[in-house]
C-alpha cells in the first residue's frame, strides 16, 4: 500500500464516492427528467472503479489492460466531441464585433451551444433570453445531447488514465489477476510504499508531468466556475423539454476531487 | 454544465447597455488568470506534498538542513519546527498538504479568493524561514539558478501583487501603462518591489559562492543526478558549455538579471521587450538549471522559482485598452478613463 497506506484508502474511497454520485445522477436524471453529462458521468463511474483499484490492489475488479482500452475508447470519444464542438463554434462564429463573446470561457460556451449563438448572430438587435440553464433545441436534438459541453478536461483525464495503466511498468508487471487474489488482478499503482526505485518510474515521465500540471489546470478551472451555476437573476424559467441541469455544483466539486486524486497518482508514478 | 458561459443580459436590458465581460465580473481579465495561475501552482505543490517520501521522516530532516549558515535567531526555530515534523510526519506533511490544496482551490473559489490570498501570504512567509531558511538570502549560498531568494516568497508576492483590489486602480492608470501588478499599490511600489526582486537576483549571481570558475557548471552539473536521460543531458552539455566559464557566466547573468530589474522603468513599449527578457531567462533557468523544478526526479515539494517570476512578468505585461469600452459620451467620462488605462475592472 500507499505509505500512509491510510491515504491510499481515502483516495479510493473518495474516487468510489465520486463513482457513486456519478451512477446516481445518471439514474435520478433520468427519473427527475433533468438533465445530466452522459458521457462524462459514465466516464466518471469507470474512473472511479478504475482508480480504486489502482490506489488499492484488492478493489481492482479488471485487468490493467482492459481498463486502457476502456479509456482509450473514452479518450476517442472525447476528442471526437472536442474536435466536434470546436467545428461547430467555427461554423457558428461570426465575425467579433466585440469582446462580449470572445474570451475564453464565454467562447467555450458559445462552442457548447453554437445554434443559440447562430441565432443571436442573425439577429444581434434581438434581445438574449436569460436561459442560462437550458441548452439549445439543436444541441438538445442532435449527437451532442446530454454531452458534456467541455469535453477537453474528459479527454486530458482519459488520456492520464491509458498513461497511467500504459506507460508504468509496475502496473503493468503486477496487472495479473495473481498478483493481487482478486478476480481481475491488481494493479497497485500505490502499492510501492514511497519506494520510488522500485515501481520502476514511468517510461515517459514528462508526459506524466505535463498531465499533471493540466489536471491541476482543470481543477482551478473547474473551482472557478463553480459560481456560474448559481441561478441567474432574472433567468427565465425553464422551457418545457428544456430541462435544468441536475447537481451541478456537487457534480462540479466531484470533479475537483477526482481530478485531485488523478494528480496524486500521476505525481506518484513520476 | 449548462450555465457555464456567458451571463446573457436579460430581456428588457438594451444592446447599449452591455457591458465588456470582464467588466461585468464574468470572463476572467489577466488578473484573473494570473489569481488561476498562482492557484493551480498551489494545487500543484499540493499534489507534490502528497508524495509517499514527504510522509517520512526524511522530510523533516530535508527541512533541517535548511537551517545550516543561517544566525541562530533563524536556524533555531527551523530546528524547532523540523522537529516536530520529523517526529510526526505523517499528520504535519498531511496537514501541509491540505493547507496547500485549500490554498489553491481558495483562491480559484471567488467567494474565499481574498482569505485564501491572505492565508498564502501568512503560509508562504511560514514556509520560507522555516521551510526554506529565507532562501539562502543570510548564509551567502542563494543562487539565482538555485531557488534565490526562495521559491515560496514568491507565492507570497505574486498574492499580494494579484490582490482583488478597486480603491487603487486609478493610481494604478497612473504610471505609464497600468499593469495588473499595480492595482493594489499602484505602479510605483510595484516597480520598486520589481526592481528588488530581481536586483536582487543580479546580487546573488555574484557572490562568492556563485562566481567561481567551477560555481555555476558545478551546480547545473549535479542537477543531473536523478533526472531523466533527456534533461540530465542538458545539465550536462550546459555545464561543459561553461566549464572553467564560471566568472563570465555570473557576470553576464548579473547584467540580464540587472537589465530586466531596471528595464520596468522603461517606457511602454520598450517594457515589454525586456519583460519577455524575464520570461526567456525564467523559462531557461527552470529547464537548465532547475530542472523542471526537480519534479522528475522525486522529492520535489514545489515547481522552484522560475514559474513563479515567469507568472510575476505577466502580472507587469503593460495592458492595452479594450476595444469594447464604450466611448466618452452617454456612459460618462468614467468609461473613457477606463478605456484609455486599460482597466477593464475586477472579475474578482
Amino acid at each position: 500500500m500507499i505509505s500512509p497506506s491510510w491515504l491510499a484508502y481515502v483516495l479510493a474511497a473518495v474516487v468510489i464516492a465520486v463513482a457513486l454520485f456519478s451512477a446516481a445522477r445518471l439514474v435520478a436524471a433520468r427519473g427527475r427528467r433533468r438533465r445530466c453529462e452522459v458521457d462524462a458521468d459514465s466516464v466518471h463511474v469507470v474512473m472511479g472503479i478504475a482508480m480504486a483499484g489502482m490506489f488499492v490492489p484488492g478493489l481492482a475488479v479488471l485487468p490493467g489492460g482492459l481498463w486502457a482500452v476502456i479509456f482509450a475508447a473514452g479518450a476517442a470519444w472525447f476528442g471526437w466531441r472536442a474536435i466536434r464542438v470546436r467545428r461547430l463554434a467555427a461554423a457558428h462564429t461570426p465575425a467579433p464585433t466585440s469582446g462580449a463573446m470572445t474570451s475564453g470561457p464565454a467562447a467555450a460556451a458559445a462552442a457548447a451551444y453554437p445554434a443559440r449563438r447562430s441565432r443571436w448572430a442573425r439577429s444581434p438587435r434581438r434581445p438574449r433570453p436569460a436561459r442560462l440553464a437550458q441548452p439549445a433545441p439543436a444541441v438538445r436534438r442532435g449527437p451532442g445531447r446530454d454531452c458534456c459541453p467541455f469535453p477537453v478536461p474528459h479527454l486530458i483525464d482519459c488520456l492520464a488514465m491509458v498513461y497511467a495503466l500504459v506507460a508504468v511498468p509496475a502496473i503493468v508487471a503486477t496487472s495479473a489477476p495473481q498478483a493481487s487474489g482478486g478476480t481481475g488482478g491488481g494493479m497497485a499503482v500505490m502499492s510501492h510504499g514511497g519506494d520510488m526505485a522500485s515501481a520502476g518510474g514511468a517510461r515517459v515521465p514528462v508526459i506524466g508531468l505535463i498531465l499533471a500540471i493540466l489536471v491541476c489546470g482543470y481543477i482551478v478551472w473547474l473551482a472557478d466556475r463553480i459560481q456560474r451555476h448559481a441561478a441567474a437573476p432574472g433567468a427565465i424559467p425553464a422551457a418545457a423539454g428544456a430541462a435544468a441541469l441536475l447537481a451541478p455544483r456537487t457534480a462540479t466539486c466531484c470533479k475537483i476531487a477526482m481530478g485531485v486524486a488523478m494528480g496524486v497518482m500521476l505525481i506518484d508514478l513520476l | 454544465m449548462a450555465s457555464q458561459g456567458a451571463l446573457p443580459r436579460t430581456a428588457a436590458q438594451p444592446a447599449s447597455a452591455v457591458v465588456p465581460q470582464s467588466a461585468a465580473g464574468d470572463a476572467p481579465d489577466l488578473r484573473r488568470w494570473l489569481q488561476l495561475g498562482l492557484a493551480a501552482l498551489w494545487v500543484l505543490d499540493a499534489v507534490l506534498q502528497y508524495q509517499p517520501v514527504m510522509f517520512t521522516r526524511s522530510f523533516g530532516r530535508m527541512l533541517a538542513e535548511s537551517g545550516a549558515g543561517n544566525p541562530a535567531v533563524v536556524a533555531e526555530p527551523i530546528r524547532w519546527a523540523a522537529g516536530i515534523v520529523e517526529h510526526n510526519p505523517t499528520w504535519t506533511n498531511a496537514a501541509f498538504a491540505t493547507i496547500q490544496l485549500a490554498l489553491g482551490l481558495g483562491i480559484a473559489w471567488r467567494p474565499a479568493i481574498r482569505l485564501a490570498l491572505a492565508g498564502s501570504v501568512i503560509w508562504s512567509l511560514a514556509v520560507w524561514w522555516l521551510g526554506e531558511g529565507l532562501g539562502g538570502v543570510l548564509t551567502g549560498t542563494a543562487s539565482p539558478l538555485g531557488e534565490a531568494p526562495g521559491a515560496v516568497v514568491l507565492y507570497a508576492l505574486l498574492a499580494v501583487l494579484l490582490w482583488p483590489a478597486r480603491d487603487r486602480q486609478a493610481r494604478g492608470a497612473g504610471g505609464r501603462g497600468a499593469f495588473v501588478a499595480a492595482r493594489p499599490f499602484g505602479p510605483h511600489a510595484a516597480r520598486a518591489l520589481w526592481l528588488v526582486l530581481w536586483g536582487s537576483l543580479a546580487y546573488f549571481a555574484v557572490l562568492p559562492a556563485n562566481r567561481g570558475a567551477r560555481a555555476m557548471p558545478g551546480m547545473i552539473a549535479e542537477m543531473a543526478e536523478g533526472e531523466p536521460h533527456w534533461l540530465a543531458s542538458v545539465n550536462r552539455g550546459a555545464a561543459g558549455l561553461l566549464a572553467g566559464q564560471g566568472l563570465t557566466a555570473s557576470i553576464v547573468l548579473a547584467a540580464v538579471l540587472a537589465v530586466i530589474a531596471a528595464g520596468i522603468f522603461l517606457p511602454g513599449r520598450w517594457v515589454r521587450p525586456v519583460l519577455t527578457l524575464a520570461i526567456v531567462v525564467s523559462a531557461a533557468i527552470w529547464i537548465v538549471a532547475q530542472d523542471l523544478g526537480e519534479i522528475l526526479a522525486g522529492g520535489s515539494t514545489d515547481v522552484n522559482s522560475a514559474p513563479l517570476l515567469i507568472l510575476l512578468a505577466l502580472a507587469y505585461w503593460p495592458l492595452r485598452p479594450p476595444r469594447d469600452v464604450p466611448r466618452p459620451g452617454p456612459a460618462g467620462p468614467a468609461a473613457a478613463a477606463c478605456s484609455r488605462t486599460g482597466i477593464t475592472g475586477g472579475a474578482s
